[in-house]
């Protein structure tokens, strides 16, 4: 399903990997949380300066960009360690738990394999951008510094993946959800 | 290979992959990156080139931040207790009819769902709010839980909305046009829903029987406490409508206010502020891996020039357009029987909006058939939420009612999904439903 | 012998003239000198993903072929071609273009060293589209949110007491129409793509023959190695139809534009076109002086030579648009 139903159920952490896990990404959406935070507050002060007759906060728009591809990356890997990403369910309902598990098996280490990708790929341009000096247009910001900082999201991405994956190979192991 | 059977042979594949409960958005990544593969006979670079600024461009996006925002929003009004007293309010004023307490319900989604953009948060918050009331009351199980499987769609059809804004992100659409679009159907939505209710009590009034009138007094009393609600709505809907603010901005709004009132008014504590952030987290990483999926995918169909070339064979075909729009809408409801709304519109607007706009609708603009097919688009992806066998709303709101029978909720969801089809097939022969309000205010 | 398919991505969508008169015939006309051994596949809007910005990457890495797009969109990374879009360069497109494409050989080949470049040319220059305010002189800027393109037009208008916004062009009509900003910097040929024209009553250039406040450089890239790898007369119908032939194709078309767009908005109803008065005129060049310094700092920052880049556009802003004042 696309939208999250409410409230998200308490997570049991299942060994001692999964409690770091659980820790980092849930350290991770706190900072997205609280980036996504501050976005609001500089729109709002942009916007009642604006009312008020003053300039807007120089470059709002940019930090909004900005701040919220932080904020995105950043909520990825709770997503991801609770299994909760999007997937048709339909065709496979009936089936036994332990084969669906296996399934889900494969599919998250697809989901790593792709995330491993990304985080490269996502590292390299954050590489390319020093080279090349692109900068935001009104604050001058160098363009590497937001694409740097989401490398560490997809990153932890990949590492949740991976550990599902391992838990859902593993015969008689609950998956925690 | 032509492009076309590369398009469709990829598409072929995606679907296999989600047979197999692949995540969504990666079975969107591995057929794009096949498609690239067999196009570039086997070269990676050309790939790898485009993944490097994939998922900064995809999350950067402006418009898009308004997805984590309206969330966000959600999140606080849920938490701020805003359900509860909003269906209090229009239990007061319209409980004592026939089948009150489920007009109520209908209203209070309506009212939810201005200042909440997701269906299945719409339909659990006022489950939970509603559902114990209308057992209290002795309303059947199949009225109480169709009335809120149903209801918790306005949660997307009155706006915000966020299938609204991916479908304005996919086709450069003006957000807040595509908004105000939506008003009019929304309310009319809700109105059908109530219509189905009245039916079905005068049928079987004991499906719902009349709550006993409260004092005046207390139903101004209830009528203050939704104040924060309507200030809220006027603020983000207002601000984008009527102008003084994008709908970033007014989604910054309505989510600082939101905050702000589920601390004043609702005593938010450590514990929901927490559940708000990972709530928001996980809701606003679904859909952003599915947006990075299907933007390699749309990348890569662009590539076969599949989409073009089925729009130019479609409006060569000779087909009546109302037929293909028709065709359309029925591909729209057999996917909605296994997949979820959003996923439909990221998958399928890049082939079909070509299509709907290369055709001529009753002599229609560019720009309002643009609009048109967006809203008809969001009232059928929004059918697959409550419609058997795997309508998410149904799911959602059987669990909380724990003492009725699935197959209860499903057949109780069925006389307000006659009321949806109605709903499209108007809005398919009378497009000023939605277009009219934006002439009046563009 | 085999066909060679040319990924050519912009970012505007086929209805604007750069897609369907400048590019479209572009491709015809190298697929007919080749006797049809070229092929076009035209991507406009974005279609192979991304943004604008990312256009230049895309053709660097192969991701496109050939790519139209303003280098000013990537801030920061073409610092040398960025002199012509320093306040008030630029008067028309034709010769504008032609200015352009002169600068580049001179100043600024290193750095598109990555990129056969097929042609650099530069929009007519963009002028005040506002919906309330009569821009007469520099008092009514003060305080005036536009939506500016590129870097230095948001430094420009800052320059002269206005407020700059940046969102994309398709944004800019509801913006003006709601009262987000207040009108935009832009040139004359985007005033119907972007439906300005419906939501502004005032239009507002410079006097007749003088340079704009604004300008953006666009530029036409191909992808060297792909260049690289043509049989030596494919590599000459490119090269012929390349350069000037192509600076010139889209300064024309550009003019032709303006000059349809200025006498359809000249019949609206209530529409007031005007050309500000000299001396007003005049003292906007004044103010936006401290961005051309501040352009030369930063620039030699970057270990450029700024003094000379920015003498070199002046100069030959001089030479192709002797009206300067
Ligand atoms: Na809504
Ligand atoms: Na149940």
């Amino acid at each position: 399903m696309t939208e999250l139903l409410y409230p998200p159920a308490e997570r049991r952490a299942h060994d001692v990997i999964d409690r770091w896990l659980n820790r980092a990404a849930e350290a991770m959406a706190w900072t997205g949380g609280a980036t996504l935070v501050a976005m609001v507050i500089m729109s709002l002060i942009s916007i009642i300066s604006r009312k008020l007759g003053f300039q807007p906060v120089n470059g709002d728009v940019e930090m909004m960009q900005m701040g919220n591809a932080i904020a995105a990356a950043a909520f990825i890997p709770l997503c991801t360690l609770r299994g909760d990403h999007l997937r048709v369910e339909f065709f496979t309902e009936g089936f036994r738990p332990k084969v669906k598990r296996r399934f889900d098996a494969v599919g998250d280490s697809l989901l790593a394999l792709v995330l491993a990708v990304l985080a490269w790929r996502t590292g390299f341009q954050a590489l390319d951008g020093l080279d090349t000096g692109e900068v935001s247009p009104l604050l001058a910001v160098p363009q590497w510094i937001p694409v740097l900082l989401m490398v560490p999201s997809l990153a932890l991405t990949g590492i949740c993946a991976i550990y599902r994956t391992a838990l859902e190979f593993t015969v008689g192991l609950e998956i925690p959800s | 290979m032509s492009g076309t059977t590369l398009g469709l042979t990829a598409f072929g594949i995606l679907l296999l992959m989600l047979v197999v409960r692949i995540h969504i958005g990666i079975a969107m990544f591995l057929a794009a990156t096949g498609i690239y593969l067999v196009l570039n006979h086997g070269e990676l670079n050309s790939l790898l080139f485009t993944l490097n600024n994939l998922v900064y461009a995809r999350l950067s996006n402006y418009d898009l931040a308004v997805i984590p925002l309206f969330i966000l929003m959600g999140q606080f009004a849920t938490h701020g207790g805003l359900s509860k007293a909003l269906f209090h309010a229009a239990g007061t004023l319209i409980g004592h009819f026939k089948g009150g307490l489920a007009y109520a319900a209908t209203a209070a989604c309506a009212a939810f769902g201005a200042i909440c953009g997701s269906s299945l948060a719409t339909a659990a918050t006022m489950g939970q709010v509603a559902l114990p009331e209308l057992t209290r009351r002795n309303y059947s199980g199949r009225l109480a839980t169709g009335t809120l499987a149903a209801g918790g769609t306005l949660g997307i059809l009155i706006p915000p909305s966020v299938p609204l804004v991916v479908y304005a992100v996919l086709t450069q659409e003006s957000i807040g046009k595509l908004f105000v679009a939506a008003v009019i159907p929304g309310i009319i939505a809700a109105l059908g829903y109530m219509a189905v209710i009245r039916i079905i009590v005068s049928l079987d009034p004991k499906a719902g029987p009349a709550s006993e009138r409260v004092s005046l007094k207390e139903m101004i009393k209830a009528q203050l406490g939704i104040i924060p609600v309507l200030l809220v709505f006027l603020v983000v809907i207002v601000g984008i409508y009527g102008g003084w603010a994008n709908p970033t901005e007014a989604a910054s709004i309505g989510a600082a206010a939101c905050g702000i009132i589920a601390v004043v008014s609702g005593g938010m504590r450590f514990k929901d502020l927490k559940q708000s952030v990972f709530g928001t987290a996980i809701a606003t990483a679904m859909i952003f891996m599915v947006l990075i999926g299907a933007d390699l995918l749309n990348s890569a169909l662009a590539l076969t020039q599949m989409p073009a070339e089925l729009a130019n064979w479609v409006k060569n075909s000779g087909m009546p357009p109302v037929a293909v729009l028709f065709t359309i809408i029925a591909i729209y409801v057999l996917l909605g029987c296994v997949m979820d709304s959003l996923a439909m519109i990221l998958l399928t607007i890049p082939i079909f909006y070509p299509v709907v706009l290369g055709l001529d609708f009753y002599g229609m603009s560019v720009d309002d058939k643009s609009i048109w097919f967006g809203i008809v688009a969001l009232m059928v992806v929004e059918i697959g939420l409550v419609h058997p066998p795997v309508g998410m709303n149904l799911y959602v709101i059987n669990k909380i009612a724990k003492d009725v029978p699935l197959k209860e909720t499903a057949m109780g969801v069925l006389p307000f999904l006659a009321s949806d089809f109605i709903r499209i097939v108007v809005l398919v022969f009378f497009p000023p439903m939605a277009l009219w309000l934006v002439h009046v205010t563009g | 012998a085999d066909e060679v398919v040319l990924k050519f991505a912009h970012f505007l969508p086929p209805v604007a003239p750069a897609h369907a008169q400048v590019i479209g015939p572009w491709c015809d006309r190298v697929a007919a000198e080749s006797g049809n051994r070229i092929k076009c596949q035209i991507f406009p809007a974005m279609q192979l993903g991304g943004t604008p910005s990312q256009l230049v990457d895309q053709v660097r890495n192969g991701v496109a072929d050939i790519v139209w797009t303003a280098p000013g969109y990537s801030a920061g990374r073409f610092p040398a071609i960025e002199a012509l879009e320093l306040p008030f360069m630029v008067a028309n497109a034709l010769d504008g273009s032609r200015m352009t494409w002169d600068y580049y050989n001179q100043f600024a080949k290193d750095e598109f060293a990555a990129y056969k470049v097929l042609a650099v040319h530069i929009d007519g220059g963009g002028l005040f589209h506002t919906a309330n305010t009569e821009v007469k002189s520099l008092a009514e800027v003060k305080g005036l949110k536009l939506r500016t393109p590129t870097r230095l037009a948001a430094k420009t208008l800052q320059s002269l007491g206005g407020v700059p916004v940046s969102m994309p062009p398709s944004q800019v009509a509801d913006a003006i129409a709601k009262g987000v900003v207040d009108g935009g910097l832009l040139p004359w040929e985007l005033m119907r793509p972007t439906k300005i024209d419906e939501v502004t009553k005032y239009h507002i250039a410079p006097p007749p023959g003088r340079p704009f406040p604004v300008a953006t450089v666009l530029s036409v890239l191909m992808n060297k190695a792909k260049y690289d790898s043509l049989p030596a007369d494919l590599k000459a119908v490119i090269d012929r139809n390349s350069g000037p032939v192509l600076v010139e194709a889209f300064g024309k078309v550009w003019d032709d534009v303006t000059a349809a767009n200025l006498k359809y908005a000249a019949t609206i109803p209530g529409t007031q076109v005007t050309n500000l008065e000299p001396a007003p005129y005049q003292a906007m060049r004044d103010a936006a002086k401290p961005v051309e310094e501040e352009w030369v700092k930063d620039v030699t920052a970057r270990k450029l030579d700024g003094q000379a880049l920015a003498a070199g556009a002046r100069a030959l802003s001089a030479k192709y648009f002797p009206a300067q004042n």
